[in-house]
């Protein structure tokens, strides 16, 4: 089906079903060329009726279908005539049958996995849900790791993480939206939330921007993350994605709207806010004072992650009388025998840096340490000595590396450090004012972007005295009695009145 | 495609402008300390101690192991060029001609001024540090009685002189002035500033190999140096000017025959001027302090209260002895008002301070002064060893 420049969709089996199974036949022989992989089954309803089995190898439990399906049907004891419902009610021991009457309904089913059996002289099919692919068992998220808290992570498949959702919130409100999306993928794409506490404008928002998603296939989060964000031209991202459940579950009781992709690990979170991105889901699973000590840190390395090299290479060009006498007397005996100035080399070992950051990910394992290996003796001894770059600078750059990968959302840190060569340019161009011109448009930016209608900073911009409980510190649970506020009316109080434990409110 | 020709017209501007007052931190000689004399024809001779980066030696010979330490460090030899003007800014033209690398003001920590400069006036050559804003604002003052140039020349093991005379004045015994105190004073009254000399050489070595020390300090009245002030005195200005911060004091009771040392904890030192009726001026100085024992050489048994009173009552005769001494010699003989007692006066009294400010340096040497001092004896120790 090609993609057009207009509206219309081509359908070319829009038709019913035929009363003729071999004429049924031709049409899906047609349909399904050149696949290989596809079985046709015939076989006999008790004995005496032709029917059809259709279905597509290495997507079907064999031994099920076997057993529930073939042999309960190929039975030869009883002379009832039966049509394809009848069937279905009372032979089938399968749990989930459909009744299919159209031929792109067939076709879609037999796509996803389903088994189709077509019944001669009847206009009705029935699709067998069996499906039996290979998946991926459920492992600890390698992404986003704990050292206490929840330790399963999503899988590839939908059906398994809508369970893990549920497993967590039992609640009959818990409701789900799935649509097909991808004209050849077909991917299920479903979206979760809790009535009462997502804003229904919310909700309505998020599946309408699904639904207008035309597109030949989805094959990971970030192609639905991209179709659907507020501002696609922003470095920063809008939508949070997470392989973590437990994640999820509270992201829906604080009213937020989760989206699960068939076939990626990672669901979306919206709407987001730059603070829930800087949030790890280990700051509410740890002590609270311990929870709010590291965020706090976080927050100071986000600021060296993007800041520290323009610094750096503002003071060493343009404002030296800014650091202690010692510290740049200190700073200019190790610089002397450098051949660039500050900025050609914070641009060197920046990039450097980067290179080997993408190195190390993309290797594999057992090369990927001999990478690092490598990238540290390059950069640390021998480009000392060969006088290419002076050891400060290999600091700072160290330094900022790591205060990159502090900041919990992978998408975020490689936001700032991104960001953060534009400002080494400023730097090195303007100094200080060029650092504070940059953050100044970052900061502008960051005031006129929008998550689903809900400001990016929110919580900081506009400022709401509520949610300075879960900003700079996390406060404990007891204190945080109400959920976020995103827009509009909602459901405030998550918890009951006095939740601080003491000696005195025990029973008794 | 509108938004592209924006970024691409501002990336110009910033690319394409360049970096005009970019200095290289290999291109600039940090000047660490400045050297103003006074030569026989009149013109000025401005000396800068630089910090000369010596590059790491490289990899060569150590090993590989230490090869890390090794680049990283790398040693600074202080060294001394020298210029000569008529005015300060003249004699640094000059200086930049002998200096390679362009001149780096904002590290300067200290400043020399010859005495013959200094009695000639201050005024006028500090005009150039406060309103040329590369200037550190908190470099250190000092005055020398010999050529500013030596000072700065001596070969100090460690540290360069100017380092050294950093840390003296940081240590706080004696006066430390900086250039920002310096100007505070001129405009409101008179100055002291410390002036330094050189620890005398050991006997084997070069009489450059040693370190400059404070040893006393230089009385400015208006802006022309007229004296100068032993180090005792001058911790009797610093009682009066609120600034003793850690000293001690030995005193020698009669009725106990022997010394009593006393370290200082805490002292506060206030100015009460006072316009009397009779409209004489008079200012009473306020002055608490209190301290611990460290030190009994007498017969004084201290568990007992009344000898405890004894030694407050010889520890306050002495600091008024003290205080008595140092105002004898700049109140009356140099007639330099460094106390602050003109702003006192000016604070409290702003009508009066107006009628009389014109004839403040005749009310100033007869002015009446009374001193206050309580003493109080904290701690007597922490055992004993009688």
């Amino acid at each position: 089906m090609p993609f057009r420049r207009s509206n219309q969709k081509n359908s070319l089996h829009s038709n019913q079903l035929s009363s003729d199974l071999s004429k049924n036949i031709h049409t899906f022989k047609n349909a399904f060329e050149d696949c290989s992989d596809i079985v046709y089954r015939p076989f006999l309803i008790n004995g005496e009726r032709k029917a059809m089995m259709i279905y597509f190898v290495g997507m079907v439990d064999f031994a099920e279908l076997d057993t529930n399906v073939l042999s309960r049907l190929m039975e030869k004891n009883e002379s009832k005539e039966r049509n394809v419902t009848q069937w279905i009610q009372e032979k089938l021991s399968v749990a989930k049958v459909t009744e299919v009457t159209l031929i792109d309904e067939c076709i879609q089913e037999i796509s996803t996995g389903s088994t189709l059996l077509l019944v001669d002289q009847e206009q009705i099919g029935a699709a067998i849900q069996l499906v039996g692919y290979e998946k991926r068992s459920i492992e600890e998220p390698s992404s986003e790791q704990v050292v206490k808290g929840p330790r399963d992570g999503f899988t590839e498949t939908i059906s398994v993480n809508v369970a893990l959702i549920r497993r967590r919130i039992k609640d009959p409100n818990l409701k789900m939206k799935t649509l097909k999306i991808g004209r050849s993928s077909q991917t299920d794409v479903s979206m979760m939330y809790i009535k009462d506490l997502a804003n229904e404008t919310l909700v309505e928002e998020v599946y309408n921007r699904l639904k207008r998603i035309d597109i030949d296939g989805v094959i990971e989060t970030q192609y639905i993350e991209e179709l659907i964000e507020d501002h696609p031209t922003s470095p920063f991202p809008q939508i949070l994605s997470t392989e973590r459940p437990d994640t999820c579950a509270a992201s829906l009781l604080e009213g937020r709207v989760i989206m699960l992709v068939d076939g990626s690990p990672f669901v979306m979170i919206a709407p987001t806010t730059l603070l829930s991105l800087l949030q790890s889901s280990e700051d509410y699973y740890q002590r609270y004072v311990l929870g709010s000590a590291i965020r706090l840190l976080r927050f100071l390395y986000v600021g060296i992650s993007l800041l520290l090299p323009s610094l750096y290479v503002a003071v060493l060009s343009y404002h030296q009388e800014m650091l202690p006498t010692k510290l740049i007397i200190s700073i200019s005996t190790s610089r002397e025998i450098v051949p660039f100035p500050a900025i050609v080399e914070a641009l060197i070992m920046e990039v450097t840096f980067e290179a080997l950051r993408e190195a190390g990910v993309r290797l594999p394992k057992q090369i990927g340490s001999a990478v690092s290996i490598a990238g540290a003796l390059v950069i640390g001894q021998a480009a000392i000595q060969a006088g290419i770059v002076s050891p400060p600078m290999v600091m700072v750059v160290a330094l900022t590396g790591i205060a990159s990968f502090t900041i919990p959302r992978y998408n975020l840190g490689a936001t700032f450090r991104l960001l953060r060569f534009p400002m080494i340019v400023l730097a090195g161009t303007l100094g200080i004012l060029g650092i504070m011109l940059g953050l100044l448009l970052i900061l502008t930016h960051l005031c006129t972007l929008r998550s689903f209608g809900v400001p990016y900073l929110s919580g900081m911009a506009p400022m709401q005295k509520t949610s300075m409980k879960d900003f700079l510190i996390r406060a404990p649970w007891w204190m945080q009695s109400t959920r976020p506020h995103f827009t509009g009316k909602y459901n405030k109080f998550r918890q009951g009145p006095n939740q601080k434990p003491g000696p005195q409110q025990g029973g008794d | 495609m509108t938004t592209i020709r924006i970024v691409f017209i501002l990336m110009s501007c910033l690319l394409l402008t360049g970096c005009w007052d970019r200095n290289e931190l290999n291109e600039i000689a940090l000047v660490r300390g400045i050297g103003i004399d006074i030569l026989n024809n009149g013109q000025i001779e401005v000396s800068v101690e630089i910090s000369v980066p010596k590059a790491p030696s490289g990899s060569g010979g150590g090993g590989e192991s230490d090869g890390m330490a090794q680049g990283s460090g790398g040693i600074t030899l202080p060294t001394v060029r020298t210029g000569r003007g008529v005015t300060i800014p003249d004699a640094l033209e000059k200086l930049q001609e002998v200096i390679p690398r362009k001149i780096f003001w904002g590290h300067t920590e200290v400043i020399i001024i010859n005495e013959n400069l200094a009695k000639t006036g201050l005024r006028d050559k500090m005009d150039y540090f406060m309103r040329n804003p590369r200037f550190r604002l908190h470099a250190f003052v000092f005055v020398t009685k010999g050529k500013a140039k030596d000072m700065l020349g001596l070969e100090t093991s460690l540290y360069s002189p100017s380092e050294v005379l950093t840390d003296f004045s940081e240590e706080k015994v004696m006066l430390h002035v900086t250039l920002i105190n310096l100007l505070d004073m001129l405009n409101s009254g008179d100055a002291a500033i410390p002036m330094i000399k050189k620890v005398p050489p050991q006997k084997k070595s070069k009489p450059t190999q040693t370190i400059p020390f404070i040893k006393s300090s230089a009385v400015f009245k208006n802006d022309k140096m007229v004296g100068t002030i032993s180090d005792k005195l001058t911790r009797g200005v610093k009682w009066i000017q609120n600034d003793i911060e850690e000293t001690q004091v030995t005193v020698n009771s009669k009725k106990g025959e022997g010394y009593i040392s006393m370290t200082l904890l805490r002292a506060e030192t206030k100015l009460e001027p006072v316009i009397k009726k009779d409209g004489k001026w008079k200012m009473i100085i306020k002055a608490r302090t209190d301290d611990d024992i460290i030190l009994n050489e007498s017969h004084l048994n201290l568990k007992d209260p009344q000898n405890i009173k004894i030694v407050k009552k010889a520890l306050e005769k002495k600091l008024t002895a003290r205080l008595q001494h140092a105002l004898d010699k700049v109140q009356k003989d140099y007639k330099a008002d460094v106390f602050g007692f003109g702003e006192a006066f000016h604070r409290k009294y702003p009508k009066q301070w107006k009628e009389s400010k014109d004839h403040w340096d005749e009310i100033y040497p007869n002015l009446e002064v009374e001193l206050d001092i309580h003493a109080n004896v904290l701690r007597t120790g922490a055992g004993s060893a009688h």
